[in-house]
């Protein structure tokens, strides 16, 4: 670990239930912003593969004090009885985390960043709360485009392990399909038997919903920066898919987009590691610069600096 | 639950105690191994509801990360299991310390079994130690990562740039596996076994494990008495679809806490 980190122990929210751990560096400029880190899945926060240490690390040692902490329930924070849904607890979590880092150490502005779900969570964190100045995604819940469908099935077709396992029905997502389908009808079976509704009916996001939530952020100045893997590539599979996926849309510059095709969903590999560690590196000294701390960052989404903006090359 | 740092300033690693809950008196210290890499992982969800039940039975307990692992100090790439020995020897120092306890049982579950059995072998203070699906052929350990890491890579449509060379460290599953790491894992082999321990010896399998046979003839040569059972089941290391933590193995928790009683 860099010597100039510094990492203790959080405890925070109702009865400090929730824990996390908090990486500072020993010669911050104060006021800049300060990231949260929302696990992915069921992880704790060390984060898949420990991608949430070693981007934390990375990040305090510019500067920018980290926070990973566990959601109710997961890693080493307690489990809460609550009627909020699974979602609303979590965005709830986020919030207290937010509250507790203004309070104990005079933080003004978040950056949220999360992997997957904790990407989904991060985006629906910042559409709700103006505290949010950036956010940091990898890998969030997109919808496919007729390109990316063609793409996807012109890939499987040449792959020769996919070919063979269709005509002898035994590719892994086909067994995994049919071995969920069965749990389904046991789930379903005893959810009869009990008259309980096991799974609570969830909320639907239509693509209009989001769009008006992103434009909402970027009215707002948020700065973004999305990245995809090609650990999803059977969904996303082309640079600027986002770009399609929202016609017509403004970011105003404020987006950075970065497509790695040659890396998985949780960016395992150590070149990949080192490639999005640099990338998120280079987007914050460039959104949310050192000198001038809070003030200065947000000036910066006001006038968001070209050099990461635009619309990158596209090239599958 | 109390979650600490401990150790030097150079090589401070993460920890999570738990007192005996409810003030009830104490029954004794408990330290937990964890696993390597994706093991890692699916057991801390595992090792969590370990420590709660070991803490309402009336256990003192202490889970920890070696460093370079979880929230320890340190990278992926630094550690063996030579220096995770000497990391678990600081936790159980810190336990006792914490606890007040003259002894200690060590739990460890894969790699993580075979740091517990070394602590049983060279400390005189480890009175019992629970090893569960303990890795005691190394070499094949690491064929078998291998092995799984070429099946994820054979259904991947744009193939992920694995570092792979015999003097580098080769990424599996998601970890980094160093030359020295690798090294250490081949080093073990049932033989392990034939180091006398006075601790009592309690083994649980998910299933047959590579060189489970031979791990219970070096006991028996070693006249080191042990208690083993195979409870089938969940083995959330052996899952078809990875999320990163697998299911809560309670029938298997639940005994180990039993058989500590």
């Amino acid at each position: 670990m860099n010597s100039g980190i510094r990492e203790r122990v959080v405890r925070f929210g109702a009865g400090n239930g929730l824990a996390g751990i908090l990486s500072t560096s020993r010669d911050a400029p104060p006021g800049l912003p300060f990231v949260v880190i929302v696990n992915a899945g069921i992880i704790h926060r060390v984060g898949p593969n420990r991608l949430y240490v070693d981007v934390a690390r990375a990040v305090a040692a510019l500067g920018y004090p980290v926070l990973r902490f566990d959601l109710a329930g997961l890693g080493d924070s307690e489990a809460t009885r609550t009627e909020a849904s699974l979602l609303e607890s979590a965005l709830l979590d986020v919030n207290t985390a937010f509250d507790y880092l203004a309070s104990t150490h005079g933080a003004t502005a978040f950056l949220a960043f999360g992997l997957c779900s904790g990407a989904n969570y991060a985006l629906l964190t910042a559409f709700r709360e103006p505290r949010v100045i950036g956010v940091l995604v990898i890998d969030p819940t997109v919808t496919r485009t007729r390109r990316s469908v063609m793409v996807h099935y012109a890939r499987r077709l040449r792959n020769l392990s996919t070919l063979r396992s269709m005509l002898t029905l035994s590719h892994p997502k086909f067994l995994q399909r049919i071995e969920r389908l069965r749990s389904l009808a046991v789930a379903r079976a005893a959810q009869g038997q009990s008259g309980q509704n096991a799974e609570p009916p969830r909320e639907k996001v239509t693509a209009e919903d989001s769009r008006r939530s992103l434009e909402q952020l970027i009215a707002r100045g948020t700065q973004l920066m999305f990245v995809f893997t090609g650990g999803v590539n059977h969904v996303y599979n082309y640079r600027n898919q986002l770009y399609d996926l929202l016609p017509g849309f403004d970011f105003r510059g404020r987006l950075r987009l970065d497509y790695m095709p040659d890396t998985d969903h949780t960016v395992s590999d150590g070149r990949g590691r080192r490639q999005l560690i640099d990338s998120v590196s280079e987007w914050l000294a460039q959104s949310f610069p050192r000198t001038g701390a809070t003030d200065t960052a947000v000036s910066a989404i006001v006038e968001p600096p070209r050099a990461v903006v635009g619309r990158v090359g596209d090239s599958p | 639950m109390n979650l600490q740092f401990f150790g030097s300033s150079s090589r401070q690693l993460f920890g999570a105690y738990r007192p005996p809950a409810n003030g009830l008196p104490s029954r004794g210290a408990a330290l937990l191994c964890p696993p390597w890499g994706q093991e890692y992982l699916v057991s801390h969800r595992i090792f969590r509801r370990l420590a709660v039940r070991l803490s309402e039975s009336g256990y003192h307990v202490l889970r920890f990360d070696y460093y370079g692992t979880g929230d320890s100090a340190g990278e992926r790439e630094e550690g063996d299991l030579q220096s995770w020995l000497g990391d678990a020897l600081v936790a159980l120092e810190e336990l006792r310390d914490i606890s007040g306890c003259q002894t200690v049982a060590t739990f460890g579950i894969r790699l993580g079994a075979i740091v517990a059995w070394q602590l049983a072998c060279t400390r005189s203070d480890v009175h019992s130690t629970v090893l569960w699906d303990p890795v005691v052929d190394g070499s094949e350990y690491v064929r078998e990562l291998v092995k799984a890491q070429a099946e994820v890579d054979r259904w991947l449509l744009t193939p992920v740039r694995h570092e792979s060379s015999p003097d580098r460290a080769q990424d599996l599953l998601g970890f980094p596996l160093t030359v020295a790491m690798r090294r250490s894992i081949e080093a073990v082999t049932p033989d392990i076994f034939l180091h006398r321990t006075a601790a009592h010896v309690k083994l649980f399998y998910s299933d047959a494990l590579p060189g489970q046979e031979k791990s219970h003839d070096a006991f028996h040569a070693a006249g080191t008495p042990f208690h083993a059972e195979t409870i089938r089941g969940q083995t959330p290391w052996r899952e078809d679809e990875s999320i990163g933590a697998g299911g809560l193995p309670v029938l298997v928790l639940e005994r180990m806490v039993e058989i500590l009683r």
